[in-house]
């Protein structure tokens, strides 16, 4: 299986107003492969977003890079030019955002909105062959009465629909990589159904790399996962390996905190402590003050990368069993 | 069954919105003709989507908007009638947004301080202040942050200082609107543990808001259902999850995506989207969107059945195997 994207040992961090460096992402490496769905997934801080923007070159102006390389079929995305980047964005590579209410103009209407993107990259398409082209586009992601709604504007489409606009846009040049931030988080449950039948109906055109908080929908979905904490890469490998043996104390908490429908669970266990900011990580693991299993040197020395199989790597001190 | 602590009868909440270009009016139907009762010291869960009305009926409940029709019944009295010192004092709040709902100019330990010092409860700011300092450890805070601003706290502290100031006038019921949702994983299930732990210590009942049915499980005793502001089933947890009745508890249960590897089958996905509150469909308010449809419900608005004892759901299916309605 090949490798479409790889992260290198990326770090990137932001100057803060006495022009220090305050690291955030500390190299993280992954790669997401072709024709397989990755989820990214972390509690709030973790680094999960500036991940995906550092992806498409969004990262704002006070982010620096580190170190490492972002590789896009071997071209590192980090030194491309501005005018090459773009050339990728939307057309190789493209992106959902979370609030669909405000990443749409509403003063544009909806059909030219979308026909904007395969303008952009194909100028040699009629004004027609776009319109044609949106429509089709546009009933693939059920929306019903795809004629009408083309002239529409954003409000006078609702949140599941809307999300569903965002779909198209950023699937209309097929994109082998489509990059969805949270993209159910501001929905209502029924609609975030739908909204997740169709993404995992896209998934078979290409590689989805799926950012959220929601370990639910990862196991929905996801072929494969990279837990995040702190900036830092905790656990990655197969998501079914992860779900059924998670390895790493961060991931065992997070999956045990969490409520379910299928289990009863008369108190949920609960990760002491919260999350750091990025000014107070620690030189070793970062996850260290809230582990229950923390040795003296864990906040310290950076833990090393333990193989428990071909397909699941852990971040960690701690020896674990083989399959464990 | 015991008698009930608190009966909410026929309650209706509609706002008024614009005038269209005749001049008429058109109702927001927030909240429609719900009944229920809620005992003592159990945990009653709300759950529905945006625009169910849940919160609206909080917010009823706890008189901060008044209805349009029916009561609510404390202590043998309509709490709209009359004074509300002893409501205040006996049924509190818990917000969603633990950054929006404390003033961020006020020391924390005063923002606790403030209900016991309005209430009269203590006579000077001395004791106010071993008050909160008991309130603070009892939401397990430090009494040195009492001088603190709420812009030094974490998310997960704010609504330990929220749930602080709520227990400061010592109420019966809490409503907790949302009280999770805000807050991390890791940190929502510290806030889930401490609101049992407090349920104990403090015999308190919960009247517990929230859309994550998953949370609503795990914390609740019993289990409503709203659907575009009207009832659709209450039952008990346990009855409700092993035999659920309305289509759409059956809906919104499969819609939730578990974490875990095991695939569950019959997946049901709704069509279309929630409709608006303000043009309510005819007949069944679900029927637009329910995957067990029959003719009938475009035009007969079933009523609330006890199918089971203590079983109450809304939903034509059921209208024939018993008629003792409570509409």
């Amino acid at each position: 299986m090949s490798e479409l994207l790889e992260f290198n040992n990326y770090s990137m961090g932001f100057r803060d107003d006495d022009g220090n460096v305050i690291n955030m992402l500390d190299r993280v490496t992954f790669s997401v492969k072709e024709g397989k769905a990755i989820g990214i997934v972390g509690e709030s801080g973790c680094g999960k977003s500036m991940t995906s923007l550092s992806i498409m070159r969004l990262l704002p102006k006070s982010a620096v890079v580190q170190g490492g390389e972002i590789l896009y079929r071997g071209y590192n995305l980090l030194t491309l030019s501005d005018r090459e980047i773009e050339e990728i964005r939307g057309r190789d590579i493209s992106m959902i955002f979370q609030e669909p209410m405000t990443s749409l103009n509403p003063v544009l209407t909806i059909g030219f909105q979308i026909g904007e993107v395969l303008h952009r990259h194909h100028p040699e398409f009629t004004k027609e062959q776009v319109k044609e082209a949106v429509i089709e586009q546009l009933r693939m992601v059920g929306i019903p009465n795809p004629e009408k709604r083309f002239g529409q504007y954003p409000h006078q489409f609702s949140g599941g629909m809307r999300q569903r606009v965002m779909i198209a846009m950023a699937t209309i040049c097929h994109p082998t990589i489509l990059i969805a931030d949270e993209p159910t988080t501001a929905l209502d449950v029924t609609i975030q159904a739908q909204v997740l039948d169709l993404m995992s109906k896209l998934k078979v055109n290409g590689s989805l790399m799926l950012i959220t908080h929601n370990l639910g929908i990862v196991a929905e979905i996801c072929d494969e996962v990279v837990v995040m904490y702190a900036g830092r890469v905790v656990e990655s490998g197969w998501m079914a390996e992860i779900f059924d043996h998670p390895c790493h104390p961060y991931t065992v908490g997070l999956m045990a905190a969490i409520p379910t429908l299928t289990y009863d669970k008369k108190e949920l266990y609960s990760i002491p402590g919260v999350v750091p900011i990025s000014r107070n990580f620690l030189p070793g693991c970062r996850f260290a003050p809230r582990c229950a299993h923390a040795m003296p040197h864990c906040a310290t020395e950076l833990p090393p990368t333990r193989k428990i199989s071909q397909n699941h790597l852990v971040n960690c001190w701690l020896d674990f069993e083989k399959g464990a | 069954m015991e008698a009930a602590f608190l009966e909410v009868k026929n309650l209706s909440k509609h706002f008024p919105i614009g005038s269209n270009l005749f001049g008429k009016k058109s109702l927001v139907h927030a909240i429609n003709n719900v009944s229920f009762n809620l005992y003592k010291s159990e945990t009653l869960g709300i759950v529905g989507e945006s625009g169910s009305g849940k919160s609206t009926l909080g917010r009823v409940i706890l008189k901060l908007t008044e209805p349009t029709a029916g009561e609510v019944i404390y202590k043998g009295r309509n709490i709209f009638v009359g004074s509300e010192a002893q409501i205040r004092r006996d049924m509190q709040m818990v917000f969603q947004d633990p950054y929006a709902s404390l003033n961020p100019r006020m020391k924390v330990g005063e923002a606790i301080a403030e209900p016991l010092l309005v209430h009269k409860l203590v006579s000077n700011k001395k004791q106010a202040r071993e008050k909160v300092i008991d309130l603070l450890q009892i939401v397990g805070l430090q009494p040195e942050m009492y001088n603190n601003y709420p812009h030094e706290f974490s998310g997960g502290q704010r609504q330990r200082i929220s749930i602080a100031r709520a227990l400061a006038l010592q109420p019966r019921l809490l409503i907790c609107d949302e009280a999770v949702s805000a807050l991390d994983v890791s940190v929502q299930a510290q806030i889930l543990n401490l609101f049992n732990k407090l349920k104990q210590d403090l015999d308190l009942t919960y009247l517990f808001i929230s859309h994550d049915l998953a949370v609503i499980k795990f914390i609740s005793t019993r289990i409503l259902i709203m659907y575009l502001g009207e009832v659709m089933e209450l039952a008990t947890t346990a009855e409700l999850f092993s035999n659920t009745l309305h289509p759409y508890t059956e809906a919104l249960i499969s819609a939730i995506p578990e974490p875990s590897t095991q695939r569950r089958k019959g997946r049901i996905i709704l069509e279309g989207d929630i409709p608006s509150a303000i043009n309510l469909p005819q007949g069944c308010k679900f029927q637009t969107r329910c995957f067990k449809a029959m003719p009938q419900c475009k035009t007969i608005h079933p009523p609330l059945l006890e199918t089971s004892p203590n079983h109450f759901v809304r939903c034509l299916l059921y209208s024939e195997q018993k008629k003792e309605g409570i509409e």
